[in-house]
């Protein structure tokens, strides 16, 4: 059962760039960096951008609608991909891309579990 | 600060790669691809019944030769089109809504070979028939309503 999906307003909300914490936590290994390849979140990230994400998030907070997340779509690719949590039900998450006309996402793919939901991306770098 | 130290990192470290893209096609699928095909190979079909024969005539040999390879072609290409369209774009969500899917693609690739193997109007005719069928399939799974048409 879908408990909501993503409202006009929430859609696209800007990621932060990186401040002191989110370096510190960098440089002593609670974040992680990736470089973004592709067109399908602009224009929240760019192609060749890097971010921040966190594996332990959803240990801290619940996963969220608007979300950008770092995850697997099985057989699809041997990279992990970075989406934004369109919808939510108890059993899977539908992903979609911030734009729409460049991404494969759940629309062609399908929704996933949330055991392929990797990390949540917390912030650009820089 | 914080800023020109991690452009510096980016630069000296490379992170690892977090895809962002759509795979070649963009996620964008039309059986029109495959009706196309499709279309052109019963042209052929309707050529090659219709065309008079001249076993002596080079010109004969010349344009038989050209639309039995176009035919094969076509038809080829066709099934192409139907198999990217039933292993890429259809998901087991569908299946359930239309659980003869994968009977009817079945069918149409066969068709797609049967079609590309034989000079056979009535086979040919049955390929289009069966794209039809998965255009008004893979239009519903999109909720629209596309009208079928063809190009001659």
């Amino acid at each position: 059962m879908v408990h909501r999906e993503l409202s006009s307003d929430e859609s696209n909300e800007a990621l932060p760039k990186a401040g002191l914490l989110h370096f510190w936590k960098w440089a002593f290994g609670r974040y992680k960096r990736f470089r973004v390849a592709g067109a399908s979140m602009r224009p929240t990230l760019e192609d060749g951008w890097t971010v921040l994400v966190d594996y332990k998030a959803m240990s801290n907070s619940p996963l969220l609608i608007g979300d950008v997340v770092l995850a697997r779509f099985e057989g699809h690719s041997q990279h992990p991909c970075i989406k934004r949590v369109h919808a939510l039900s108890a059993d899977s998450v539908d992903l979609r891309g911030d734009n729409p006309a460049e991404s494969t996402d759940s629309t062609v793919l399908g929704p996933v579990p949330h055991t392929a939901i990797l990390a949540k991306v917390i912030c650009t770098f820089p | 600060m914080i800023s020109k130290l991690a452009q510096s990192i980016n630069r000296t470290l490379p992170a690892p790669v977090a895809e962002a893209h759509c795979d070649g096609p963009c996620g964008v699928y039309d059986p029109s691809s495959a009706r196309i095909a499709a279309e052109a190979a019963v042209s052929m079909t309707k050529k090659l019944l219709a065309l008079e024969n001249n076993h002596g005539d080079v010109a004969y040999h010349n344009t038989f030769s050209r639309f039995v390879a176009i035919k094969e072609e076509q038809a080829h290409l066709a099934k192409e089109e139907l198999l990217i369209l039933w292993t890429d774009y259809f998901k087991p969500h569908h299946l359930e809504a239309y659980p003869e899917l994968h009977t009817t693609f079945w069918k149409a690739a066969k068709l797609c070979s049967t079609v590309k193997v034989e000079v056979n109007a009535e086979h040919a005719a049955e390929l289009m028939a069966a794209i039809k069928e998965i255009h008004e399939i893979f239009w519903a799974t999109k909720g629209r309503d596309v009208p079928w048409y063809t190009a001659s």
